[in-house]
């Protein structure tokens, strides 16, 4: 059995300048906290970032300057606000914003997890979101050869690297999922490498004992670190509730221009 | 003495829009669509809550800063991820979904990506989410402002993230704000006043708008019971909806 248990500082090196990367959870719930600490710290530069609705994680590496560009159908931080750095850096131009629509991400994944070139969607072609994707080339329209009618197609989206926190992992990366799975499936099988953070390292008697624990199988993962409650502040279904008081502290202080570094210390 | 607030009418007003029997879908940035859902749901309505947190029918919920969280749907039936939801509505099963906009135009565009240019907007907001697809592949649309004013309802959004019905298409759309209750009707591509919150004089509606709506009869939309205000008050204990 391949042991790929790794801390964070050796998983960083398996993401290079320039990366497409794209995380798991959503909005306040099951975000890869802690590898988003690290990398936020780490020397890496020019990152870009693809999600359907990030929230927490995904702002703090905005936040941290290592950003360049990022995909997204929305970044919102619900009741408190817009997604404070994504907006701060997106109005002052320090970050290219492309957005994208929730059911377009899911083609787009859909397509790189199953191996094709790209993947029909009915996103309405009336939206002004689309001709920015066309003349981007990231979408394209078709005929349908069965009735003629133009169809719109999203080209398959596969991320350089897809980090994802989970409940349980053994060594060789096999883990298990518990409650929402959001597309993290889609963006385990579209990626060309997965990093895997987990609130428990197990042994593979684990999934043994029970296979249908199996979310997502290791041959498709490349490093595995422990990480006990490493998706806090934000919440881990059935662990730990997100900690609001702290999301918003984040909040506040970003708005109100406090660094990265100061902010870092407060999740 | 009772004190009204305008955020509470909002969810009056969209709980009075569900449909019974409905299959429902409530995403993020969603307080009041699910407060409106558990009103309903007391009301005796029969829906099916599916939700971006993923858990399928659940029988109760809390408010928290995250209408996608995961703990605050009790007695879930189990998991149904979004790509699933989405999948159920491109077949035409959704009924209801909930969108609020920066912007709704007289022709029920809504905007929720920019405010100024698209290359360099004045206001970023986050996105349209999923808006350019389940706005036009849910049956019903029932969409939300937290303000009556010029800026929220101008004659034209800068932006089209979600576009609003041509004459043949039939989803059906409604709008509710503080002040009013409006349909859209797509026969005459205008939208419909159809009733104000009582205690709303009608010019305070109509001076707030950047479009002139349809009238023919109006009614009186009723506040909230003490019942129904003591409800809210125990899914959201902590007043989320105000803040």
């Amino acid at each position: 059995m391949a042991n790929k248990l790794v801390d964070l500082n050796y998983a960083i090196e398996l993401i290079n300048d320039g990366d497409w990367i794209t995380i798991g959870g959503m909005s306040f719930h099951r975000n890869p906290m802690a590898f988003a600490k690290a990398l936020g710290s780490s020397n890496r530069r020019n990152l870009r970032l693809l999600d359907r609705e990030p929230g927490l994680a995904f702002d703090l590496l905005i936040l941290s300057g290592k950003v360049d560009e990022v995909r997204m159908a929305m970044a919102s931080f619900e009741r408190f606000g817009i997604a404070p750095a994504f907006r701060i850096f997106a109005e002052t131009g320090k970050l290219r914003v492309k957005e994208d629509v929730c059911e377009a991400i899911m083609a787009g994944l859909r397509a790189g997890a199953f191996g094709l070139p790209f993947m029909v969607s009915s996103v309405d072609l009336r939206s002004n979101i689309v001709k920015m994707h066309l003349d981007d080339n990231t979408w394209g329209l078709t005929r349908d050869p069965f009735t003629g009618k133009d169809v719109l197609v999203v080209k398959a989206i596969e991320p350089d690297v897809a980090i994802i926190h989970v409940h349980n992992a053994d060594a060789e990366g096999d883990a298990e999922l518990v409650g929402p799975k959001y597309e993290d499936l889609l963006k385990v099988y579209a990626s060309k490498k997965v990093i895997i953070t987990a609130e428990r390292i197990v042994d593979e008697d684990y999934f043994k004992e029970d296979p249908s624990r199996l979310t997502i199988p290791g041959i498709k993962v490349n490093a595995v670190i422990e990480s006990p409650r490493g998706a806090y502040p934000t919440s881990m279904y059935g662990l730990y509730e997100a900690n609001y008081d702290a999301i918003k502290s984040y909040y506040e202080s970003v708005r109100n221009g406090i660094n990265y570094g100061n902010v870092v210390k407060l999740l | 003495m009772r004190n009204e607030r305008p955020i509470d009418n909002v969810i009056n007003c969209m709980s009075r829009a569900i449909d019974n029997e409905s299959l429902v879908y409530v995403g993020l940035s969603s307080a009041l669509p699910l407060l409106a859902v558990a009103l309903a749901k007391a009301r005796g309505l029969r829906l099916k809550l599916l939700s971006v947190s993923e858990i399928y029918d659940a029988e109760d919920i809390s408010i928290t800063p995250s209408s996608g969280d995961p703990f605050a749907f009790h007695g879930g039936k189990g998991i149904l991820t979004s790509l699933e939801a989405f999948d159920l509505a491109r077949k035409g099963l959704l009924d209801i979904m909930f969108f609020s906009a920066a912007q709704v135009d007289a022709q029920a565009n809504l905007n929720i990506s920019v405010i100024g240019s698209w290359e360099k907007p004045r206001v970023r907001l986050p996105g349209g989410a999923a808006a350019a697809y389940l706005y036009v592949h849910s049956r019903k649309l029932i969409l939300w402002l937290n303000e009556h004013s010029k800026r929220s309802l101008p004659a034209k959004v800068d932006f089209i993230t979600a576009p609003g019905p041509s004459s043949d298409e039939k989803r059906r759309i409604v709008l509710c704000t503080p002040k009013a209750y409006m349909e859209y009707d797509q026969s005459i591509s205008e939208w419909v006043l159809k009733s104000l919150i009582r205690g709303t004089d009608l010019n305070d509606v109509l001076s707030n708008m950047g479009f002139a709506p349809h009238m023919d009869s109006l009614t009186y939309m009723d506040p909230l019971n003490e019942e129904e205000l003591s409800l809210l008050n125990r899914i959201d204990p902590n007043n989320v909806r105000y803040k």
